[in-house]
Order: structure tokens, then C-alpha cells, then sequence
């Protein structure tokens, strides 16, 4: 009789352990129920941290315009996040599940809370939690830019070993800015994340760059101009000795870009910034 | 309309029968005429020479190589080049 019991028991116990089993595989199986923050979150480190799936990959660009659009490569891109600006920046949209190359990915919008700035999509595999492929569409909805993988080898994800170092505000480099391009105000959003000397051809160049969070676009102080081309502005103004010309380089609309240029009231100090540019470089 | 030269030329062979014509005037007609002649070449060559400077001219300017700079301004390369360093890609 009590052997029964313990038999008994021990099935009930059996079958509890094995739905309890059951059910914490589904759990697993399925798209966790995260909030757009955590999801958002989720995001950040995967495109931070991500791991990298061996196989090859397509890289496509459409601006800056090249001769060769698209080209072949062994991973994805780099991209150059500020992860701060990106939680300030952009709104997450969940756009559901695909599958690429036979793998579950989620499909993630990163949707620019300001107008003008470009928006992104992202493909991240639900497994191994690393893009598989992301792309950059304009203000206008235009392909910007697209990169993903065309073939996985081995369905095999190599850890990142050295994850690139997220780019940051830099307050010092803004107020530099603020005295030396009097009244410069850069498109909503943007903050300025460095600043080098540059040397393009013979010309003598000072590179500040700004980003969204997502989106990067150099100013460049030079003391000539550029010819007009597609998504450059390009403007002449007073420096304390003499003069210089302010490029800005972006897919944005015409009107921001031009209208970005004249925020600067001068007169310009090239002097002051390219000093700050020097001890930049020598103290990174 | 004829041209003046033309109606001095005209003037000078109908004024008189062959042996009485003003030979003064016939001189006159001729030099003009010679005159009238080399100019409208001269004039030729000029458009010539300027049209083939001018197509020099373009050639030269819109085949510099890539990313140089012609005076003040520079190739918009520089600007795009300078993007994609920013931007990684």
C-alpha cells in the first residue's frame, strides 16, 4: 500500500517535472515579452558586443556616391554608435520575424525622433543575438546604405575579441566649438564627438564630426571651397585672419544643410580650434 | 542687300563699254574686293582659333584628375572622403 503511494508519487512528480520542462523549453523558444526599453537595450549590446557570424557579407553604399556601389567582405561594418544619443534619439519599433539565410531574426526599426536625420533597420538573429544585417535609409526614405550576409559557414558565431570603443560626447569639445564658431548650432540631436586635423590632397584641413547617436557628418574648416555636389553645403566666412570656408557633409535635407552654415556668425577662430585639435591629438 | 563692295564693283564695270571704263575706279573695286576677302578669312581664323581654345580649355578643366584642386575650390572627393572616415563605411 505505501509502496503504491510512493509510486504514485513519484509519477505525479514525473509528470509535473516534464510539463514544467515542456513549458520552460516554449519559453525559451519563443520572443521573450521585453519592453521597447529593454528591447532597445538588447539592441545596443548586440550591435556593440555582438559576436561575429563567419561567413561572407555585402556591403552596399549609396552615398557618399562611389564608383563600385556594392562590394563583397568577410563581416558586416563597423558602425559608429553613441549609445547615449541613440536612447535620446530614437524610437524602437518591433517589426516583426523574418527569417534570412534560414536563420530567425527580428526585424528592429531604430526610427529618428527628429526630422531629417536617417533611419535604420536591423536584422538580429534571435539565437545568436548579432546582426545578420542592418541598413541606413534617408530622410526621403531612400537607401542609404545596406549591409548583410550573404552566406554563413558552419552556422558559427566567433566572440568579438576586441569590441570597438563607443564614441562619446565631449563637453570640453563643445565648448571649444561654441567660442570658436560663434553661434554654430549643429542639426537637432547632434553633438559633436571629435575633432582632428586632416589633410585632404595639399589642403590643410580641421574635421569636427557630429553624431545622432547613429548618424555621423563631418564639418570641415578649410581655406578653400569644395564644388557643389550632392549632400555637400558649403559656405565662406570671416576668421579672425582672414577667411574660411565651412564644409558640411550629410544625407540631409538641402535646407538643413545650408541652414546649418548659417548658424556661424563670425568671425571664425581656426587658430584657437586647431590648437584644441593639437592637444586632442596629443593627449587622446 | 548686296554688299557695298558688290555695288561699287556693279558701279564700276556698267558705267562705261570696256575701253572707256574708269580704270581709277575699276583698281579701287578690286583693291576693296581683295581687302574684303582677306578680312572675312582673318575673321575665320579668329573663330577657329577661339573655338579651339575654348574646347582645349574644357577638356583641360573637366578631365583633372580626380580629388585635385583647380584655384580656390577642390573636388567634392575631399568632402566625401572626409564623411566616410567619420562614418566607418
Amino acid at each position: 500500500m505505501v509502496n503504491l503511494k510512493h509510486k504514485r508519487s513519484a509519477r505525479a512528480a514525473t509528470l509535473l517535472f516534464t510539463v514544467l520542462s515542456l513549458s520552460s523549453v516554449h519559453a525559451q523558444d519563443a520572443t521573450p515579452d521585453l519592453s521597447n526599453s529593454a528591447r532597445l537595450e538588447r539592441l545596443i549590446a548586440a550591435l556593440e558586443r555582438g559576436g561575429i557570424p563567419k561567413g561572407t557579407a555585402q556591403v552596399s553604399v549609396y552615398f557618399p556616391p562611389r564608383k563600385d556601389t556594392t562590394q563583397d567582405a568577410g563581416k558586416l561594418p563597423r558602425l559608429s554608435l553613441v549609445p547615449n544619443l541613440i536612447r535620446q534619439n530614437f524610437d524602437l519599433n518591433v517589426l516583426g520575424t523574418e527569417k534570412l539565410l534560414g536563420r530567425d531574426v527580428d526585424k528592429l526599426e531604430l526610427k529618428p525622433k527628429l526630422e531629417g536625420a536617417s533611419s535604420w533597420n536591423f536584422w538580429i538573429d534571435a539565437q545568436w543575438s548579432t546582426p545578420l544585417a542592418f541598413e541606413q535609409r534617408g530622410f526621403d526614405g531612400q537607401l542609404i546604405r545596406r549591409a548583410e550576409y550573404t552566406a554563413l559557414k558552419a552556422q558559427k558565431v566567433l566572440p568579438r575579441q576586441n569590441p570597438p570603443t563607443p564614441l562619446t560626447v565631449r563637453p570640453g569639445l563643445e565648448r571649444k566649438i561654441k567660442a570658436a564658431l560663434p553661434n554654430f548650432a549643429p542639426p537637432q540631436g547632434f553633438r559633436a564627438v571629435s575633432l582632428k586635423r586632416g589633410k585632404r590632397g595639399d589642403l590643410q584641413t580641421l574635421e569636427l564630426s557630429f553624431s545622432d547617436g547613429l548618424n555621423t557628418f563631418p564639418l570641415i574648416l578649410a581655406a578653400k571651397s569644395t564644388k557643389a555636389a550632392d549632400g555637400i553645403a558649403v559656405r565662406k566666412v570671416g576668421a579672425k585672419n582672414g577667411e574660411v570656408w565651412l564644409w558640411m557633409v550629410g544625407r540631409f535635407p538641402k535646407s538643413t544643410l545650408e541652414g546649418t552654415l548659417a548658424t556661424v556668425q563670425g568671425p571664425v577662430d581656426v587658430d584657437d580650434l586647431g590648437t584644441f585639435a593639437d592637444s586632442e591629438n596629443s593627449n587622446p | 542687300m548686296k554688299d557695298p563692295w558688290d555695288e561699287l564693283i556693279d558701279g564700276a564695270l556698267s558705267a562705261s563699254p570696256p575701253d572707256e571704263r574708269d580704270n581709277a575706279a575699276v583698281e579701287k573695286a578690286l583693291f576693296a574686293v581683295r581687302k574684303y576677302r582677306s578680312r572675312s578669312l582673318f575673321n575665320r581664323l579668329l573663330q577657329t582659333g577661339l573655338a579651339t581654345a575654348a574646347v582645349v580649355a574644357g577638356l583641360t578643366l573637366t578631365f583633372r584628375p580626380q580629388g585635385s584642386s583647380t584655384g580656390s575650390t577642390v573636388s567634392p572627393q575631399y568632402a566625401y572622403d572626409a564623411y566616410s572616415e567619420v562614418d566607418g563605411w
